[in-house]
């Protein structure tokens, strides 16, 4: 038995994280048991069984269901379609531009859904970017593609959202692998046709499985694309229609017993990606192929020129279409674009005329409170979680599973139970958003700063303690300048969660409190898109400014 | 009773698949060394010495007369240098030595002026400014060293300090620390699975397997009268025959055998490489009048070439034996002999007065 085992063994398990998670999952479970409650309540609110029979024998409810799980497969297999290519360059070879393009991968888990229905909008729609270019070139009158408001437009938009996650998630994996089987395999005279389906496909597979699943579950709980790219009864989820029956229909009961339904099926999915990463096997030998090989052949570098243009101009090109639009504006609707920062005046109230808005501002001032007091409040309650986490033992892996408890909920769902918790109680829309923010972005924020609380060797704490130092002074001393460069990422992710949040603020507040996303929405709804392209602009900028400002602070990595 | 300076501990503690129960004492200034095979409770014993890892009950640590045993690990004056280092990543050397004079609170000039004179003790003058990701793995240890130092510690435990290291290195560092604890006077205890570092800096050996002390002495003791048959394997190379060859081979040879008392139970002789003599020429009788054992007829089977010696292998009746010598053996057979005086006697594992 290793020295570090039998340590843990002896001392009792840090309990400092206790309280914070207490409250974490309090904050979590009041709203799921107020949905919960709501589901097993008539409408004078007794306790009754009739709303969940009613929404369970509803034939539209399966049918829901039925499109819901159907447009989330053909979403992961498009994304896993684009995104596996992009996975294969990624950990195989060598490039300038490498570590631009992977960092560049893991910006889907923080843009924000609007912003990509809005880029999908501008860049695909019937007047969009592609089509003018595809129209010019062909010298048509008629769009070319007709993509939007169909099955084919949410499955393209999930594809696009995702691929980069399965692209980022199994090259990470990949690159990590040992690559001395393949090499053994070569040795023993095994083709590299026959080494990739025996040897690399085997042992990758659990981790596309495990990528495919999360991205599966984030396609299940999507909303905002399918709410506008859906556009009408034929494109309706689960999701949009727990919000449609809580918001339009105002049947709290009902869209509460669709949530429950709702639940249940993505805690089945999380179990499953839980066990599919329990087997991801943590490569902690140096036979990785980290440095990789630069490609050779004139075919491989045009093979990998060609994906790299394409998905710069499929991926790229609808967020910098968003930027380029709400800087432009035309005339007429056959007139050339000019510059123009009419968008803004507008919105900034800074024009003179009918056609003013005020909204912008306080869109601005409110989002950025709602997401800096969610930042700040997330990295106390992340370092204490962590440490606490750090051990192994049945309390820290029952607390890792409740961190991750608020994934198997979408922030629709917490959206509902805040909302019901809010025409119960009086208590300020703003400390609710904040709440359900926190809920919702502290997992993500986890996802960063467990692994690195983990990578601290534990003889760093025993030397600090021989040297003089308590428990709290290590805390202090050692482990939080450790953990310094992992809160600030987290933090900055949770920031840009909350910036961009949508679905729990909008099924919350339904556009009481306005927030850039919301407003967002808003202007999309009433065709508006130069607006809203502002407005998105507006919010990658300060999402950039937070994550230059986080990136400053951070210091230099160690080891 | 007179207070006793220096380290006193009764040591006891049961996992599921090891325990541990040793106890031994270290005079104030000494440097003694633990060695054993891995797994043998080692490094247990540190961590229970420094606080890290709890005892059972009926275990105690007297540290200069006073009991350290319920004091947590910051308080008990008992620094630890570890194998792996344990340096800060994300301080400088300076940071990283000044680290528990900041915990006592020693004023800046004074903290500068501390952890230059440490860093001249373990020869690394001008190193404050660098980062430990830029030292090399003898640096880090020397500073690991010097970070120890600087809490004044009553007791300094070393964790195979030098395993991570390559041998040159390893035993130009050995030396430096023996130079360090005879400039520093500190109380070390030193653990080591590499027995010649163990008799180079050690004033006193503690042998241990399987969580006992198997002896506890200096190393000459150790080496030349082995308690036990494991120490005597353990420390340094030797010959290990059963002692019913010398009974049915040798007596029918004509040896002189009376010496030895049989007895029941497992019985084996055991002498060093170096305490061989090597006569070429049958004829001729062995160099000494002291009574030997003689292996007649020896076949060399192996001649390894050792720099300043050789090892020379020999089969004899089926049984290797080991000796050394200057020159290379020029004919094939060989009588070794061993003088009696030179022959240690285990039954059941245990040294047999003779």
């Amino acid at each position: 038995m290793k020295a570090e085992q039998k340590q843990q063994k002896g001392n009792p398990p840090d309990l400092a994280g206790v309280p914070v998670a207490v409250i974490l999952i309090v904050l979590f479970l009041i709203p799921l048991c107020v949905t919960l409650g709501e589901a097993f309540t008539d409408g004078q609110g007794h306790f009754a069984l009739s709303t969940l029979e009613k929404t369970l024998t509803d034939p539209t409810t399966w049918s829901v269901l039925v499109f819901t799980l159907k447009q989330a497969l053909l979403s992961t297999l498009a994304s896993l379609a684009i995104g596996l290519p992009g996975a294969y360059i990624l950990a195989n070879y060598r490039f300038k531009g490498k570590q631009i393009v992977k960092a560049i991968s893991t910006v889907p888990f923080v843009l924000p859904s609007i912003l990509v229905v809005l880029g999908f909008v501008i860049f695909y729609g019937n007047n969009g970017v592609l089509n003018r270019v595809l129209m010019a070139l062909f010298h048509r009158n008629q769009p070319v593609f007709h993509f939007l408001y169909s099955l084919g437009a949410i499955v393209l938009a999930h594809a696009f959202y995702n691929s980069p996650i399965i692209m980022n998630l199994v090259s990470t994996y990949w690159e990590q692998m040992d690559c001395h089987p393949e090499q053994a395999a070569l040795t023993l005279g095994a083709s590299r046709k026959n080494v990739f389906r025996t040897i690399t496909l085997p042992s990758l597979l659990p981790s596309i499985l495990s990528a495919c699943t999360l991205v599966f579950l984030f396609c299940y709980n999507s909303f905002a694309i399918i709410l506008v790219l859906g556009g009408g009864p034929a494109c309706t989820t689960m999701e949009t229609e727990i919000y449609r029956k809580a918001r339009m229909s105002l049947d709290g009961p009902a869209a509460a017993s669709l949530a429950l339904l709702s639940m249940l099926i993505t805690i089945v999915l999380l179990i499953f990606y839980i066990v599919l990463q329990r087997r991801l096997k943590r490569h902690e030998d140096f036979n990785n192929r980290r440095y990789g090989s630069r490609p050779s052949s004139v075919q491989s570098k045009t093979l990998i020129a060609i994906y790299a243009v394409l998905v710069a101009i499929f991926v790229l090109g609808p967020i910098c279409s968003v930027v380029v639009r709400s800087f432009t504006t035309a005339p007429s609707r056959t007139a050339p674009m000019q510059w123009s920062l009419k968008w803004y005046r507008q919105l900034f109230g800074l024009s003179s005329g009918k056609d003013t808005m005020n909204i912008a501002w306080t869109a601005l001032k409110n989002s950025l409170f709602i997401a800096l007091s969610v930042a700040l409040i997330s990295i106390p309650a992340c370092l204490s979680l962590a440490s606490a986490a750090k051990r192994k033992g049945w309390l820290a892996s029952s607390l890792e599973m409740l961190g991750m408890l608020p994934m198997a909920v979408s922030s629709v769902i917490i959206g509902l139970g805040y909302y019901f918790l809010a025409s119960r109680i009086q208590t300020r829309g703003y400390v609710l958003v904040v709440l359900a923010h926190l809920v919702i972005a502290i997992p993500f924020a986890l996802r960063s700063v467990i692994p690195e609380a983990r990578k601290i060797p534990w003889m760093y704490v025993a030397a600090a303690r021989t040297l003089g130092a308590n428990r709290a002074t290590v805390f202090r001393t050692i482990e939080v300048p450790l953990l310094k460069n992992s809160l600030i990422t987290g933090a900055m992710f949770v920031f840009a969660l909350s910036l961009g949040e949508l679905n729990a603020t909008l099924t919350l507040s339904d556009s009481s409190i306005a927030t850039l996303p919301i407003v967002m929405y808003q202007l999309i709804g009433s065709y508006n898109y130069q607006g809203a392209c502002a407005l998105g602009t507006v919010l990658i900028i300060s999402s950039l400014l937070v994550f230059l400002i986080s990136e400053a602070l951070k210091g230099k990595e160690h080891g | 009773m007179v207070e006793q300076q220096g380290l006193v501990c009764t040591l006891k503690a049961s996992y599921p698949d090891f325990s541990l129960d040793v106890s031994f004492s270290v005079k104030q200034g000494e440097l003694a060394c633990i060695i054993g095979p891995s797994g043998c409770g080692k490094t247990t014993t540190l961590q229970i010495l420094s606080g890290l890892l709890k005892p059972d009950k009926g275990s105690s640590i007297l540290l200069d007369g006073i009991d350290i045993l319920s004091l947590p690990t910051e308080k008990r004056q008992v620094a630890l240098v570890f194998q792996d280092y344990a340096l800060f990543p994300q301080m400088s050397v300076q940071d990283n030595i000044a680290y528990p004079l900041k915990l006592r609170k020693m004023p800046k000039s004074g903290r500068i002026a501390k952890v230059t004179s440490l860093l001249d003790l373990v020869s690394l003058p001008g190193f404050q400014k660098r980062k430990p990701g830029q030292l090399s793995g003898g640096e880090r240890q020397r500073v690991a060293l010097a970070r120890a130092l600087a809490s004044e510690p009553k007791l300094l435990l070393l964790d195979e300090p030098l395993s991570a290291l390559d041998t040159k290195l390893r035993r130009h560092l050995r030396d430096e620390i023996k130079r360090i604890h005879d400039e520093t006077g500190v109380t070390m205890v030193y653990v080591t699975h590499d027995q010649n570092e163990a008799m180079a800096i050690a004033d006193t050996v503690i042998v241990m397997n399987q969580g006992k002390i198997e002896q506890m002495a200096p190393s000459e003791e150790l080496y030349n009268h082995p308690k036990t048959l494991f120490t005597a394997t353990f420390m340094g190379d030797g010959n290990l025959l059963p002692y019913s060859i010398i009974t049915q081979t040798l007596a029918s040879e004509g040896n002189n055998y009376v010496m030895f008392r049989p007895k029941s139970g497992e019985q084996a002789i055991f002498f060093r490489p170096e305490k061989v003599t090597i006569q070429a020429d049958e004829k001729l009788p062995l160099p000494e009048f002291l009574p030997h054992l003689e292996f007649k007829n020896a076949t060399l089977s192996s001649c390894i070439f050792q720099g300043s010696y050789y090892q020379v292998i020999y089969t004899w009746n089926d049984y290797k034996i080991t000796a050394v010598a200057e020159k290379r053996p020029k004919g094939l057979n060989a009588t070794l002999g061993v003088r009696l005086i030179d022959i240690l006697q285990f039954l059941d594992g245990r040294a047999v007065k003779v």
